[in-house]
């Protein structure tokens, strides 16, 4: 539609491979996808978990499993973060590119 | 309720500390000019990634966290209650996606607003209008919520119990006008410095909390069990009477999609909200606030345990109708006098950083979006943040317009009745920042089709003690379960929003002119800036 100042050549210089689009790394791209929709499966499909046994620690089932979906998920987003963004910026550093 | 007289002195004392660090906040960090609106209003979009992790932070842990969402557990258990945990996860996952894309746009054309986006993508200041009004109107109860936080840790110190109405709201007219004065001097930078304090109170407060009062009350197992009784004991009650249950240990059958939509119309809801964005744009990287959503279920984990709040205030057997002060009272029934205080200074600076952060934002909106796009196109950035702190003050009048006009027993509705207006702008913004296949009038008309449903069926929540808006969720046309309002209507105005993109298509002339462009959606920090292309009175930056 309108004019952009910079080329997607321009762009690509100032961030080395950092991969901006799904094509400069589709892996990458589907297995965070996968990851980051992970627990929404998990969680909005509610009648999966909401039972009150086992038990763990005192907590019943539907209230230990929202929080172990709770770390889980902190997970999926570390490990979508370092395949999207720090991994790229760490193999361009190691190649010595600025 | 008699006074407690050491809670009060710690609590005002931890206050008035705060307060001072609102206002000396204006010299921190400064750069330029803070008579511009990306001073006052953004920080100088300098904040890095650890300000910006208690900044986000702190738009989630509010008065929510600490008497709404307890209150709801206490009185209405897992769906009401709950859910708040699975949208505080589910939240991160949508900010990882949307949020670097509205921070790259945002800085190469440097929108303050979700509003200027839209204005700008759409070629509409009409839809661009209508967020904004949307953003203001949804902010008023949130903020309203926050005001009804500071309320009930007063109520819960015995403050004024007994006396004329007017003695007991005078704390709560101080307490909001000592926010109005330094948002007014500081703007962003005041909550973004007293949002440390705040959360060192507020770890402190929690850590304790989740360790000491179970290990007085027995353990968490005692706890579930006494919050399960309670639960079986009301279904009999409500048996015997012949009505409803309200209180639920577990999500039943038919209250699964209420679950479900609850949760994830409040997580795709959260980061709409205009104070929301203020957050992510206020920091200086493309990645930060990515970088951040992996640090930032921290706040989810300790939402959940404060949630459980609720539960421990009925296993240690306290009795209120007002459940808004379920754990204030726990708090004053198993802490010492002055750590009561410290806790209670805690919910209600908790409460004052979210709601100076939002009626910032609600400012800006208005500024951005109605003063300059039709008003007066040629106001100055001098002109633009005067405006803005009037525009700030002016909101906090309607946030406690919410506050004496509604019922705020169950403050989590208020929350809940920001989300129903709030979402209905997804499709703008969030659906914008990906595609401009819809048309901007079929944007508009979406966006009024699922403003006026959601209206309408949550003016019609009644229970026995309210008439209107007694709740957030109601029968799914099709489905006939409940479910929450937010999610209908937003589907309603996704349909309304399709069937007439498809229609205005036909006529390409009315399709509007888009200032961004594909490659405005990557950028960082360092790739430069678009002179603000096409939207009217900025050509002189």
């Amino acid at each position: 539609m309108s004019e952009s100042n910079a080329t997607p050549a321009q762009l690509s210089n100032g961030r080395g491979d950092q991969p901006l689009r799904v094509r400069d790394a589709p892996v990458a791209y589907v297995v965070s996808a996968v990851a980051l929709a992970a627990a929404f499966v998990a969680l909005l499909w509610v009648p999966s978990y909401a039972h009150a046994t086992p038990t763990l620690g005192g907590f019943p089932f539907f209230y230990w499993y929202s929080l172990l979906w709770l770390l889980l998920n902190a997970g999926c987003q570390l490990l979508a973060y370092q395949l999207l963004v720090a991994g790229p910026r760490r193999r361009r550093s190691r190649r010595g590119v600025t | 309720m008699n006074l407690d007289g050491v809670a009060l002195a710690v609590a005002i004392l931890l206050f008035a500390f705060v307060a001072v660090l609102g206002f000396a906040a204006a010299r921190w960090r400064r750069l330029g000019e803070l008579a511009t609106l990306d001073e006052w209003g953004l920080g100088g979009r300098s904040f890095g990634g650890f300000v910006t992790w208690f900044l986000l932070g702190g738009d989630l842990y509010t008065a929510y966290t600490f008497v709404a969402v307890p209150g709801a557990m206490y009185a209405l258990g897992a769906v009401s209650g709950w859910f708040a945990v699975a949208y505080t996860i589910l939240v991160w996952p949508i900010v990882f996606v949307l949020m670097p894309r509205l921070w790259s746009v945002a800085h190469r054309h440097r929108f303050v607003t979700p509003a200027d986006f839209v204005t700008g993508r759409f070629g509409s200041r009409t839809l661009g209008l209508a967020i904004a009004f949307t953003g203001i109107l949804s902010l008023m109860p949130y903020i309203a919520l926050q005001l009804v936080g500071i309320q009930s840790v007063l109520d819960a110190m015995g403050v004024g119990s007994g006396s004329s109405s007017f003695v007991r709201d005078l704390p709560l007219i101080i307490a909001c006008v000592v926010l109005a004065a330094f948002t007014y001097t500081s703007g962003l930078r005041a909550p973004a410095l007293i949002a440390f304090v705040k959360d060192l109170l507020v770890y402190v407060v929690v850590l304790v909390s989740v360790i000491y009062i179970p290990i007085k009350l027995g353990g968490y197992g005692h706890i579930f069990a006494a919050a399960k009784a309670h639960g079986d004991q009301a279904a009999a009650a409500a048996k015997a009477a012949g009505t409803k249950p309200t209180f639920a240990f577990l999500p039943s059958a038919k209250s699964y999609w209420a679950y479900a939509t609850l949760a994830l119309g409040s997580a795709m809801a959260l980061f709409m909200y205009p104070h929301s964005v203020t957050g992510v744009l206020a920091s200086k990287h493309r990645n930060t606030v990515r970088r951040n959503t992996v640090a930032l279920p921290l706040y989810s984990l300790m939402l959940a345990f404060v949630a459980l709040l609720g539960f421990m205030a009925i296993a240690d057997g306290i009795k209120t109708t007002n459940s808004r002060l379920a754990a204030p009272l726990l708090f004053r029934d198993v802490f010492p006098s002055w750590f009561a205080g410290v806790a209670f200074a805690a919910i209600a600076i908790g409460a004052l950083v979210p709601a100076a952060i939002m009626s910032i934002a609600a400012a800006n909106l208005f500024t951005r979006n109605i003063w300059r796009d039709f008003i007066r196109p040629n106001a100055t950035p001098q002109e633009e943040a005067t405006v803005s702190k009037i525009a700030s003050l002016v909101v906090k009048f309607g946030a406690l317009a919410f506050v004496l006009g509604m019922n705020t027993q169950n403050a989590i509705n208020l929350q809940l009745l920001g989300g129903i207006w709030i979402l209905q702008t997804f499709p703008s913004i969030a659906v914008g920042l990906f595609t401009r296949w819809f048309h901007r009038w079929a944007l508009l008309a979406g966006w009024l089709a699922g403003m006026v449903y959601g209206s309408y069926e949550a003016y019609g929540v009644s229970s026995p003690t309210v008439n209107h808006f007694a709740g957030a969720t109601a029968s799914i046309p099709i489905i006939g379960d409940n479910g929450y309002i937010a999610v209908t209507a937003l589907v309603l105005n996704l349909l309304v929003a399709i069937v007439l993109t498809l229609v205005l298509r036909l006529s390409p002339a009315t399709r509007g002119r888009d200032v961004t462009a594909g490659d405005d959606y990557l950028v960082d920090v360092d790739e430069g800036l678009v002179p603000e292309l096409g939207l009217a009175g900025t050509a002189k930056r």
